[in-house]
């Protein structure tokens, strides 16, 4: 069988869940079609490591709009793209379905990146947290591969539920490659105020049954291991428009493939702002970007170039980082006691800034990293060395 | 600094509860209508720059809702009514007549 759709969005994800929102609202009378990997209609992905680790909270999640809404919309569940002929305009499903389009988005994410051995959990979807959930229980022993967003943030919800948590981290420091080890040194003082044990320089080697062995020959063993090591693409299915660096677009989305589009954490998108392509993988630039390429597929022509963001809930903690970091080198502090504000540098000026505790200077971060003005990012704070960052905030 | 009306669009364009976007001189302001009366404010939203006209209207409470994290915008202030937003966005003046829906176009500053 082979169906037709004058927009065809390949992926289930935040990109794809709004664009298809998006175009019901401007393009009405347009044949839509949507394919989820996942058996559930696009819904809040930021509930995999934020809410839905926490026992008390509800395994169902709800789709991010209305979809039946939408009777000029065809959803298939479970079913993936594997394969595209671009010259026809056609993508072949796992199910064997042929589905032609007018227009082609593919927003079709990224998978968490494996470690050797197979006995681990990784972090990417509503089944993914299920699965894990029953091992965060008292007394449980939890190894966590990785100290980034991810594993701080599946730390966090581990002790909160009383398991015994370790965080193995390979560098120095915490977020160190994102917030620099200051402030990565802020979170991890947090998370072992919380009874988690923090190993860094632990450079991972391979995953045996539930003991993760290092390269200089150490041993942890948990009763669940967990790896947030970053992420990596599935090409295959599409050379043509697809490496291994992910879908390279233009400002407006589009692939300089006719009538293919992309957007979200698959993409590599051309920033005039930063006058390169870059790589994003944040709920937010997925959400604005998947609502750009719908407007840009739908005839308005619109540029994505948002800034960059990221925040992490850590039980008490909550970080936010605006821009990109850049190689962090010479970040400044600054801080009352219970907010923190950092910045990262680049030899451009400042690449990134941070906050934590602080949503309030949010803003002045965006008008900050947008060459607007430095008031209020600092405002009623003192700068502090960045030796001597041994603020608990409150 | 000077104000003036331009109009932006057809009464039947926007229906109760509903939001969506129109060019004023330039500018893309977001018309939405709640308990009959049209507002206008910004369609893009302070906290991360999403597109308002894709959230939801909140008819009872004279708010629009942003889609990409829930916070919301007093229509009628555009003052920043539930977390992450904090915020303002800018609001504009808007009318409605039996020609249709107006709203002022502001020069000399870009709020």
């Amino acid at each position: 069988v082979t169906e037709h759709f004058d927009h065809l969005v390949v992926g289930g994800g935040f990109a794809g869940g709004r664009a298809i929102q998006a175009l019901t609202k401007l393009a009405p009378s347009a044949r839509l079609g949507l394919v989820c990997a996942e058996v559930l209609l696009p819904y809040d992905r930021t509930v995999v490591s934020k809410s839905l680790l926490s026992g008390a909270a509800s395994t169902s999640v709800a789709p991010l709009v209305d979809y039946s809404a939408n009777e000029a919309l065809t959803v298939y569940l479970g079913d993936a793209a594997v394969g595209l002929d671009a010259a026809d305009h056609e993508v072949t499903l796992s199910s064997g379905e042929k589905l032609q389009y007018n227009s082609l988005l593919i927003a079709t994410g990224v998978r968490a990146r494996r470690l050797p051995g197979d006995e681990c959990h990784y972090l990417r979807t509503v089944a993914d947290a299920v699965r894990l959930r029953p091992s965060l229980i008292p007394g449980s022993r939890v190894v966590i591969v990785g100290g980034g967003f991810i594993g701080c943030e599946v730390a966090s919800a581990a002790a909160a539920a009383g398991a015994r948590v370790t965080i193995l981290e390979r560098e120095n420091a915490l977020l160190g490659a994102f917030i620099g080890e200051a402030l990565g040194s802020v979170v991890a003082r947090h998370l072992t105020a919380q009874g988690v044990e923090i190993v860094t320089s632990f450079d991972v080697a391979a995953v045996v049954r539930s003991t993760v062995e290092s390269h200089d020959g150490r041993r942890i063993t948990g009763d669940a291991v967990v790896a947030g090591i970053g992420v990596e693409t599935d090409a295959a299915w599409m050379p043509a428009v697809c490496g291994s660096s992910g879908v390279q677009v233009d400002s407006f989305c589009a692939t300089g493939v006719a009538d293919i589009w992309a957007a979200g954490d698959v993409t590599s998108w051309w920033s005039e702002r930063y006058q390169r392509y870059v790589r994003v993988q944040h709920e937010s630039s997925a959400q604005q970007q998947g609502l750009a390429a719908a407007r840009n597929m739908a005839g308005r022509r619109t540029p994505f170039d948002a800034l960059p963001y990221v925040w992490c809930q850590l039980n008490g903690l909550e970080v936010w980082q605006v821009g990109l970091p850049g190689r962090v080198a010479v970040p400044e502090i600054w801080t009352d006691g219970a907010a923190i504000v950092g910045v990262t540098e680049t030899a451009d000026g400042i690449s990134s800034a941070i906050g934590i505790n602080a949503p309030e200077r949010l803003a002045a971060a965006r008008a900050v990293l947008e060459g607007r003005s430095r008031d209020g990012l600092f405002s009623g704070l003192r700068r502090v060395p960045e030796t001597r960052c041994q603020v608990v905030p409150s | 600094l000077s104000q003036e009306f331009v109009r932006v669009a057809d009464s039947r364009l926007l229906r109760e509860g509903e939001a969506v976007t129109v060019d004023a001189n330039g500018r893309e302001v977001l018309l939405a209508r709640a308990a009959g009366r049209v507002y206008a404010v910004s369609n893009l939203c302070s906290h991360a720059e999403g597109w308002l006209e894709f959230g939801t209207v909140h008819v009872a409470s004279c708010e629009i809702e942003c889609p990409l994290h829930q916070g919301r915008f007093d229509l009628q202030t555009g003052a920043a009514t539930a977390e992450p937003c904090i915020d303002p966005i800018p609001a504009y003046v808007a009318y409605e007549d039996d020609d249709g829906i107006y709203v002022e176009t502001r020069s000399g500053d870009d709020a």
